[in-house]
């Protein structure tokens, strides 16, 4: 029997995957609310790197900006998501509830040519998006390759919103404490400057509402990317709509069909259907009455069975749609749509941001061709707009007591503010315990390091941590007479943020963590990271032959040395840098190494080969170039980390 | 421009395994049970996971980038991919990615290689100690990147591939050139049959294996006497021995070692139950935190129970785990209710965490239990197969020894309820 193939669109998550040859290089991703779950999925989509690889990498790749009252996502939690707090000086939103990512992809093997893709959604970064409620999104990509050739309409369209989206971000980072970030590994404020924007032409389709409100600009975005055409249909959808005692019609559906009629974008006598989720539908299930004394239709979300087959989904999109339609036709006519963040309540799509009344939204309005009314035989999936929108013509709801309010939106707390220092730095003692400094780069006021809920001793060195060198700990301070509490990555050595501890490894289990490069080695081949194992097991160590390590050290270690000529006199000078990072990482994890531990006894320098010209890339061949010179210097702290530094050098002796 | 619905997608449930701190302990008992044999249960997996490695190493000396891992996991999609194909993708225990395999129709060894292709945890990442243990492989580090094939390796995949030639090719000479951008024949029944682990090993391949199991290297005496217990069990309609009984196959210290393992592996289980009832219980609260010292009825039953196996556990005589790691955790667990929640979340830290003296959400939290997707999981396919035959809480790799003494007598088909 032919199997009919279901048509899945993709999961918001899945909106995160780099293009193929492509890699995630960094991202920003806002939003009201996100947790670590859809976050692990998203960040490992993009960066293509396993949760275990992330927090060995120990790199920002996405920058995650929340409204304040999501509760803080550790960045042990999530390796690679750096989530950013408040600063003290407050914020000009009531909500943070605009959902906009903009991501940044470095092609892998052409370091210069890069894309980035604008995400507008109505979900949230969380796992009930993905698993629970119905929800939209509008998606854009930009090549660099495309910037080099002629200017089509959609290109500069595409290039007006990318601007726009970029400026509201670039907008909101200025509240939020981004000092942890380094600023050096975010390329897209360069790659945005090569974006250009021209007065002359197209406006935007993305939108927010910092100066007006989205009900206000909303007649003018359908003019500019639709028509001025009068529409007999309108379907409006929400997840919330605002409580009501009084059993009047909702303001703000009243007040779009008002503006639209004022605007001449509505006919007086076009349906109009409001979509809801039957059991929380607030004021709609109070309004009822009036409404269908309107002669509005109150109709269940749509469902589309191709999507989703026989799963339960909950409403969380909030979209107007709005189109001709004539007897005899299946087209959508001059259909323009809206998506965004905005309820279709006061401070979601009525009012413009502010402190006390107005949320920070944003959304597109756009103007799809090519969509129809009803499915007919060979329809394309996608053009039958109960497919891509939560709608649906069957049925309407005329029991208005099967409708329930359903609760508000919760009120929360702003929970995550900027701690004194944004991070902390790591410098180990011994095995056992380590001080825990504050960077020269933060001016910080009083606070505690927390172990459990002791606070660390202080000193001049900073705090005495009584363990191994932890990913994150847990700041206390007080803000005004509040006791605040957040959790602050730590740096360590390497300059790298909330990195997975490194254990001592030997030199067969060096060369795995290298060869990958740019990409973290295997999972598999991280060692110390039980959790992330089979059934790989630490405590058979003895029992299977590791025996041939120590017996040939200088061919060994002329292997690895080789190799790792081999691999950098071919890396890019780009990666430069984050080469001589993982290449120092090791080399030091290696400090206890059977092999190395031979090379000392025979007073030898096994690390003098590696400063040969030959070893080097052209770009670091010798110590007269940036490049080099920082090159040589990892070398120099590995001879001491080694202590080798006094010893005969390899070339020398053999 | 794209725009539209958002798609469905169920987030993977692996990364909520609680390891609780004593992860060192649950191998070693399991390693004490039936050592070096980990999440093994059937041949072909083995053979599989070599012979993705025979070919890598070839591919590497002809100077192709590529990894045992990438290799073997390819490997391993393509046998279930071919067997998903002539079993009407039904499921079954012996294969993996029915989900992500479903539609493929590139089977090009560049994109089988990649991590997003197959599952995330294949049956390959069971096979490392095996490997080593059972003698296929020689390696300078327990990685399995580090694996090279050894002659009893070689002689292991030849029995197991001879007198297969798809195209009229030797099974690793025709996947050599799928490595170097061949094409492969989806249709070409030698290779759905060397491949599908739903196939039989060939003849010589099991007696390579049982001879291996039995008689390599220092754990060979309780995986034979394991197998040898096995084997009798296997003669059906048999209650599960008591543990006051101990069967003649089976040494004394070994056995004490398998009772003490199952009671450990009891009280694990039952402080996973301890932090199922919280989360269930914090999951269903507005404001998502309990105070330690105020659990509600069910956890507080969930707390006797596990208190009750930790007691038994301790008065057990027989400790063989170094450095108290498994008393100490028993002994945390018949503590205070108050103190045993506090140090069963600290040990958890995924699902739930201490905040400010009160426990809350950690990152993987759901809210209620879950059901783990069969497809995914890491080493329990194989335990709900026959597991009934054994003392409560003994260790899975019982089960799975003698599954795989089944494989090796030719009646795993038939243990599995399916047909030739």
């Amino acid at each position: 029997m032919a199997r009919t193939k279901r048509w899945t669109p993709l999961s918001l998550a899945q909106r995160f995957d780099a293009p193929e040859d492509y890699t995630g290089e960094f991202g920003w991703v806002v939003g009201y609310s996100a947790d670590a779950a859809f976050l692990n999925d998203a960040v490992e989509r993009f960066s293509r790197r396993t949760l275990g690889g992330r927090a060995f990498e120990g790199k920002v790749r996405l920058a995650l900006i929340l409204d304040p009252g999501n509760p803080q996502i550790p960045p042990a939690d999530v390796p690679g998501i750096l989530h950013l707090p408040l600063k003290a000086e407050g914020k000009p939103f009531r909500l943070l509830h605009a959902k906009v990512a903009l991501l940044g992809f470095r092609h892998e093997a052409e370091q210069a040519k890069w894309r980035m893709r604008v995400i507008v959604s109505t979900g949230n970064w969380t796992r009930q998006t993905l698993e629970e409620s119905l929800d939209l999104a509008w998606v854009i990509d930009i090549d660099s390759q495309e910037l080099v050739g002629k200017f089509s309409d959609e290109l500069k369209l595409r290039c007006a919103d990318f601007q726009a989206a970029w400026e509201c971000i670039d907008y909101l980072r200025a509240f939020f404490d981004i000092r942890a970030l380094n600023m050096a590994s975010d390329p897209i404020a360069g790659w945005m400057a090569s974006v250009p924007l021209r007065k002359s032409w197209p406006k935007p389709r993305f939108f927010d509402n910092r100066n007006h409100s989205l009900l206000e600009q909303l007649p003018e975005m359908v003019k500019r990317h639709g028509s001025d055409t009068a529409r007999n249909h309108i379907s409006m959808g929400s997840g919330f709509y605002e409580s009501s005692t009084t059993g009047d019609v909702p303001s703000v559906p009243g007040k779009i069909v008002d503006q639209l009629h004022k605007h001449a974008l509505l006919t007086n006598s076009a349906e109009v259907r409001i979509f809801v989720e039957r059991y929380a539908c607030q004021a709609v299930a109070s309004a009822a009455k009036a409404i269908h004394e309107k002669q509005w239709w109150i109709c269940s979300a749509g469902l589309p069975e191709q999507v989703f087959g026989r799963q339960q989904r909950s409403l969380h999109a909030k979209f107007l749609f709005s189109a001709n339609y004539r007897d005899g036709s299946n087209n959508c006519n001059s259909a323009w749509i809206y998506i965004g963040s905005g309820n279709l309540t006061g401070p979601g799509f009525a009012n413009v941001m502010s402190a006390k009344g107005g949320n920070l939204e944003a959304g597109v309005v756009f103007a799809p061709p090519g969509l129809e009314w009803y499915h007919r035989k060979g329809i394309q999936p996608e053009a039958l707009v109960s497919n891509i929108l939560p709608v649906q013509w069957e049925t309407s709801i005329e029991d208005i007591t099967a409708l329930i309010a359903g609760g508000d939106m919760l009120e929360r707390h702003d929970r995550f503010l900027a701690p004194p220092v944004a991070w902390i730095d790591w410098k180990a003692d011994d095995d056992t315990c380590g001080w825990l400094s504050i960077p020269d780069e933060c001016d910080a006021g009083p606070f505690d390091v927390l172990h459990g809920d002791t606070p660390c001793q202080r000193n001049e060195n900073g705090f005495r941590w009584p363990g191994e060198q932890p990913r994150q700990v847990e700041l206390r301070w007080l803000e005004g007479e509040h006791p605040c509490h957040a959790t602050v990555p730590v740096r360590d050595e390497y300059g790298l943020l909330a990195t997975a501890r490194l254990p001592r490894i030997e030199i067969a289990d060096a060369w795995p963590q290298l060869a990958n490069f740019p990409m973290p080695p295997d999972d598999e081949d991280i060692p110390g990271d039980d959790q992330n194992r089979g059934s790989g097991s630490s405590d058979n160590t003895a029992t299977y032959g590791s025996g041939g390590n120590a017996n040939y050290p200088i061919r060994h270690m002329m292997e690895f040395l080789e190799n790792i000529a081999d691999k950098q006199t071919a890396i890019n000078e780009a990666d430069w840098a984050s080469w001589l990072s993982r290449l120092e990482q090791t080399l030091f994890q290696m400090s206890d190494c059977a092999v190395l531990n031979e090379f000392r006894e025979l007073g030898l320098n096994p690390l003098s080969p590696l400063l040969e010209p030959a070893f080097r890339p052209t770009f670091a061949e010798t110590g007269t170039s940036e490049a080099g010179r920082k090159y040589e210097d990892v070398l120099a702290r590995t001879e001491r980390k080694w202590g080798v530094v006094d010893r005969l050098k390899l070339g020398a002796a053999a | 421009m794209e725009w539209g619905l958002l798609g469905p997608e169920k987030l993977e449930s692996t990364r909520r395994t609680r390891t609780l701190e004593i992860g060192a302990a649950v191998r070693m008992f399991n390693e004490r049970a039936a050592p070096g044999i980990g999440g093994a249960w059937f041949g072909k997996q083995l053979v599989l996971a070599l012979l993705g490695v025979a070919l890598a190493e070839e591919a590497r000396r002809t100077g192709r980038k590529v990894s045992n891992i990438e290799t073997a996991n390819a490997v391993e999609a393509l046998a279930c991919l071919l067997a998903f194909d002539s079993n009407e993708w039904n499921r079954d225990p012996r294969l993996r990615g029915r989900q992500k395999l479903r539609g493929r129709d590139d089977l090009s060894f560049a994109k089988m290689r990649q991590r997003s292709f197959y599952v995330t945890q294949p049956m390959r990442m069971t096979t490392g100690d095996p490997l080593m243990a059972l003698g296929f492989v020689s390696c300078e580090s327990q990685r399995f990147n580090s694996f090279k094939v050894n002659d009893k390796g070689r002689e292991f995949i030849n029995d197991a591939t001879e007198g297969f030639n798809p195209k009229n090719r030797r099974v690793s000479s025709y996947l050599s050139s799928w490595i170097e951008g061949g094409s492969i024949s989806r249709k070409s029944e030698p290779l759905r049959q060397v491949l599908s682990p739903l196939e039989p090993l060939s003849q010589g391949a099991r007696d390579i294996l049982r001879e291996q199991i039995s008689n390599y290297g220092e754990g060979a005496g309780r995986r034979k006497a394991v197998l040898d217990w096995a084997a009798k069990a296997a003669v059906g309609g048999r209650s599960a021995p008591e543990w006051n009984n101990r069967p003649a196959e089976i040494e004394d210290k070994h056995w004490r070692d398998l009772r003490a393992g199952a009671r450990f592996f009891l009280v694990r289980d039952a402080a996973v139950a301890v932090l199922d009832s919280v989360e269930a219980y914090i999951g269903g609260l507005s404001e998502q935190c309990l105070a330690p010292g105020a659990p509600p009825d069910n956890v507080k039953e969930k707390l006797d129970a596990l208190k009750e196996r930790a007691a038994t556990f301790l008065a057990e005589e027989w400790h063989p785990i170094p450095d108290d790691m498994a008393e100490n955790f028993c002994k945390e667990c018949i503590a205070m209710p108050n103190d045993v929640l506090r140090s069963l979340v600290k040990r958890d830290e995924r699902v739930l965490r201490l905040r400010e003296g009160k426990i809350v959400p950690g990152p993987v939290f759901r809210g209620q239990a879950e059901t783990t997707e069969v497809d995914e999981s890491e080493e329990d396919d194989s335990d709900n197969l026959a597991a009934n035959r054994w003392p409560e809480g003994i260790s899975h790799r019982i089960n799975n020894l003698f599954l795989l003494g089944q494989d090796l007598d030719g009646k795993l088909n038939a243990q599995l309820g399916g047909q030739q």
